[in-house]
């Protein structure tokens, strides 16, 4: 048990570090940039001096930068994330209010992404070197290789203005919306091709991952202790080695936080999703820096902590981690 | 028992250049692989094409003309966007931007995670602790946005982009080379070399490196693809350096044209998924030959 | 390992003129390398009766686990018998398909792997290796099925040594030795008339593997176990068998009781195999090795396959295959046999 403990808490440690690191890159960042730090956090050239007035006191940039950085943690911890000059509004309300839109998205697509990438891995890793394993080896590296937003643009074009199957845009019909179920159908309706696409580009990785464990734990030696006493090859696989080889799949859901999330906002961005990557881009467009400041924290805190929790719950499948 | 001399070195002062046996056996796995040479295939395809541009391309990417977004006929092979720019020489120009952007992006990375790593294995203590620490942090901190503030604050021009994506990937290249200085630091060789008193940088460069950076080629073939890729999706938001004709920054511009002026996105799109395919291929190959084990279970 | 050769720990009553548990005649293997198609076992008589323990012993490489995978039809890719017949309890092996193989595998013969450390699922107890193996030969089903196993899991860990409550613990938080011995008792969870030990004790350190040597001792008297002790460590042979077998690249060079075989080699092989072996007492000698190494087994040679290395070889050893002798119950197939006590 205390192993457990130490495990835990040398996670915590390295996510807290994170977290320190991304606030101070965050910090330096804007006052090391070229320009006046009033001229971008007013996100123009020519801020009224009303306006620096303004923004000056509240970011307190005539302050020595040890003041300054404390002032900063310390609204930060307060849950405050800065101003929005374009919407004129808190950051986090902004981002409070799109980030379920996102999460909907970025959990559909990885719980496919992973589903799919599993599955066909399996199904590669059982018959390596075989017809089967290179075509979807070679599917597998093709689907990685596309860009994400160009294989929504693709997939727009083919299903919904050629084929009119699914929608172009939004989350949901604004033009008639709905309510309860009906609502629901229409957002699942919605989020076919955006999840998709998200899904089909982020597959590739637990199929690679999934298939090398295969292949491996195929080749270790309890198997051949199991097939000595006489278990059938369905019951060993079923048993046994699914559980050993799924394991780094696991470890790779926590690895691709970053990757996911990046791949969302520009799918976003191609299906006007109301998520937090549409907003990114409003914010780029606009040079909001500090909405495009607090965005950057929040997705770097919520990896962080995603990536923590997946080590937490890989810790507690692998027995080897959580009795060693 | 022969003594253990750092496997390929041959006269004193030698930095150890590979044997004919090993060459061979390294192509051999390579080319097993039947990935790798398709890789290198495409990847020479592509370089032709950049290299030969001006002579491929009709006209220079950034030039209007009067066929406003035309589909790909007669004259404009891919077609042309709502500007009349020629799509055709816009993808084979292009090639030009993404091959190095790649290549210098993926370099800075090699360069830089070398040197951490080797230096964190090698020197261990609390050298290697705090560089760790260090890697480790870089490591979680989602890259692509890390990029996208650092362009939004200081400058969207190619170099930036080029040096900002450099710094951010390094970690993964860090360390493996950590991994294997770690291991190389127990060999008979380097630590012959150590009690003859040679300096650490020597030992560092003419040792360490050199044996151990096997992997870290391997994964840098794989970075050149992730910056093309990272590269393309910051072009896609505007972030892209406007005055360089990107695949990135086409598709870009292309969006507003979509529907129906599908072959402003498709075209370059296309050429994007052949150039990190090469990439792929080729890091594969190299995992390949560099990691027999992995071969013979047939992973 | 060293042990004194007149041990007479070796288990199991004297072999009663019944049918043969195993019988093995004229078996070749060969496997498929990146240079060639290597004949690992050449031609291998061997009979065990019920109670018998017999030793199988040689360097590396002699195809000593070729001849054990060979008999569990475990043999990996690449491998194949080539001719010759596994009689297990009358039934040839060599001609089952793979389902009527599955039946008879833990049921009749069991084996004892080496590397206990990784003969264990990582992920699973021991406790469900064991209910698995129990359920794979038995037609009771769900929670019935599993008291019994379990059952029976107690009782056996128990006979081997270890806690009952070791069935709960995962492989990665038991020793070696104890790991080797939970191989054991799974290996005995059907009552397998053979019971085929795979350098069972190799990866063990000497203290254990003399705790775990004498617990199958034990094993062998208590359950009459019909044993095939495969190891390239004499002593662990002595302490074991009562009859060994020598191997060297393929062929059975030598056959008899251990005690004779050991004290008085007739083939040079085992006479060498024997001075190699340090002794715990007696006067103080140079540890001796036999020079040369093992023949290129995918051009196996005319003659005599040891001929290269025996001090006794002559022009005739090389010529043709060396005649087999059989005399007071031992088997030496050489030319020129030793008469008298090791170090002639």
């Amino acid at each position: 048990m205390w192993t457990t403990l130490g495990y835990l808490a040398r996670r915590c440690g390295a996510l807290l570090l994170t977290l320190a690191v991304v606030v101070v890159l965050n910090f330096v960042l804007v006052r090391a940039a070229p320009g006046d730090p009033v001229r971008i956090l007013a996100g123009m050239d020519q801020p009224s001096p009303e306006m620096v007035e303004a923004l000056t006191r509240r970011y307190g940039l005539d302050q020595p930068l040890a003041v300054q950085f404390w002032a900063y943690v310390r609204s930060l911890l307060q849950g405050d994330l800065g101003r929005s000059i374009t919407f004129e509004r808190p950051v986090s309300q902004l981002i409070a209010q799109t980030v379920g839109p996102t999460l909907l998205l970025t959990l559909t697509a990885t719980l496919l992404a992973f589903a799919l990438g599993v599955a066909l891995g399996t199904v590669s890793g059982t018959r390596p070197r075989s017809r089967l394993d290179a075509l979807l080896s070679l599917a597998a590296y093709l689907l990685y290789a596309m860009p994400p937003f160009w294989l929504g643009m693709m997939g727009m074009l083919v299903f919904a203005s050629w084929l009119g199957w699914l929608p172009t845009s939004g989350m949901y019909d604004v033009r008639s919306p709905q309510t309860g179920l009906a609502h629901w159908l229409d957002v699942a309706h919605h989020l076919v091709l955006p999840a998709a696409t998200l899904a089909l580009v982020q597959m590739p990785v637990f199929y690679r991952v999934t298939r090398a464990s295969v292949v491996q734990v195929l080749g270790d030696d309890f198997v051949t202790t199991l097939r000595a006493a006489g278990l059938r090859p369905g019951t060993i696989f079923r048993r046994y080695v699914l559980k050993n080889a799924l394991l780094p799949s696991v470890t790779m859901l926590g690895l691709q936080l970053g990757y996911v999330l990046a791949g969302a906002a520009l799918v976003e961005v191609v299906f006007s999703w109301p998520g937090m990557g549409r907003l990114t881009l409003n914010a780029i467009y606009r040079r909001d820096f500090p909405l495009v400041m607090g965005i950057y924290l929040v997705v770097s805190a919520a990896v962080a902590v995603g990536a923590l929790i997946t080590d937490l719950v890989y810790g507690w499948l692998d027995p080897r981690i959580r009795y060693g | 028992m022969r003594a253990d001399t750092g496997r390929h070195r041959r006269r004193p002062g030698d930095p150890g250049r590979a044997t004919d046996l090993e060459l061979r056996t390294f192509w051999r796995g390579y080319v097993e692989s039947r990935s790798g040479p398709i890789g290198l295939a495409l990847l020479a395809a592509v370089a032709l094409v950049a290299a030969l541009a001006p002579v491929l391309a009709p006209v220079r990417p950034e030039a209007f003309t009067d066929a406003l977004l035309a589909p790909p006929g007669p004259g404009h092979p891919f077609g042309t966007d709502h500007l009349g720019r020629d799509i055709f020489s816009g993808v084979v120009y292009g090639t030009r931007i993404s091959l190095l952007l790649g290549v210098v992006s993926a370099a800075i990375s090699a360069v830089v995670g070398t040197v951490v790593g080797a230096v964190a294995g090698y020197a261990g203590g609390w050298i290697d602790e705090i560089l760790s620490r260090l890697i480790d942090v870089f490591l979680m901190i989602p890259v692509f946005f890390l990029v996208l503030v650092v362009i939004m604050l200081f400058g969207n021009s190619l170099p930036y982009v080029m040096t900002v994506i450099g710094l951010t990937i390094w970690p993964a290249n860090a360390r493996l080379m950590r991994a294997q200085a770690l291991s190389l630091r127990e060999r008979t060789f380097v630590r012959a070399a150590v009690a003859l008193g040679e300096a650490h940088g020597r030992i560092l460069a003419r040792h360490i490196i050199p044996h151990g950076i096997y992997p870290v080629v391997a994964n840098t073939t794989l970075q050149v693809a992730g910056a093309i890729l990272t590269e393309a999706g910051l072009s896609f938001l505007g972030l892209g350096d406007p005055n360089v004709v990107s695949w990135g920054r086409m598709i870009y511009e292309g969006r507003v044209s979509m529907p129906h002026g599908w072959w402003t996105t498709l075209f370059p799109g296309l050429a994007i998924v052949v150039t990190v395919m090469a990439f792929y291929l080729i890091g594969d190959g190299l995992n390949h030959a560099l990691n027999p084990q992995a071969r013979e279970r047939g992973a | 390992m060293t042990r004194d050769l007149a041990a007479p720990e070796a288990g199991g009553r004297p072999p009663a003129a019944a049918e043969p548990v195993l019988e093995i005649r004229g078996l070749r293997v060969s496997y498929d390398t990146p240079t060639g198609r290597v004949q690992a076992v050449a031609g291998l008589d061997l009979v065990l009766r019920p109670g018998d323990s017999v030793g199988l012993v040689g360097e590396s490489g002699s195809g000593k686990s070729t001849v054990a995978l060979a008999v569990m039809g475990l043999l990996p890719a690449g491998g194949r018998v080539d001719a010759g017949q596994v009689r297990l309890l009358g039934r040839d092996l060599t001609t089952l398909p793979e389902h009527e193989l599955r039946a008879v595998r833990w049921r009749q013969a069991a084996m004892v792997f080496q590397k206990a450390m990784s003969a264990f699922s990582p992920v699973h107890r021991l406790a469900d290796h064991f209910v698995d193996v129990w359920r794979a030969h038995r037609p009771e089903r769900g929670r019935r099925a599993r008291s019994l196993a379990l059952e029976r899991a107690r009782v056996l860990l128990e006979a081997v040594g270890l806690r009952p409550d070791a069935l709960w613990a995962y492989p990665h938080t038991l020793s070696g030795g104890m790991l080797q011995r939970a191989l054991i008792a799974l290996a005995l969870v059907h009552q397998p008339r053979l019971l085929i030990l795979d350098e069972a004790t190799t990866a063990l350190d000497v203290v254990t593997q003399a705790q775990v040597l004498s617990e199958v001792a034990r094993l062998q008297r208590e359950f009459d176990l019909t044993t095939l002790v495969i190891s390239h460590d004499i002593g662990v042979v002595a302490a074991l068998c009562r009859r060994v077998a020598v191997l060297y690249a393929g062929h059975l060079v030598e056959e008899g009781p251990v005690q004779q075989v050991l004290e008085a080699p007739r083939h040079p092989y085992t006479a060498a195999l024997v001075r190699a072996f340090p002794r715990l007492r007696g006067p103080r000698r140079r540890l001796e090795s036999i020079p040369g190494t093992l023949p290129d087994l995918t051009r196996p040679p005319q003659g005599c396959v040891f001929a290269d290395r025996c001090p006794r070889a002559a022009g005739a050893c090389r010529e043709g295959p060396p005649p087999v002798e059989h005399s007071g119950g031992r088997m030496v197939r050489c030319r020129f046999p030793l008469g008298g006590d090791a170090g002639a």
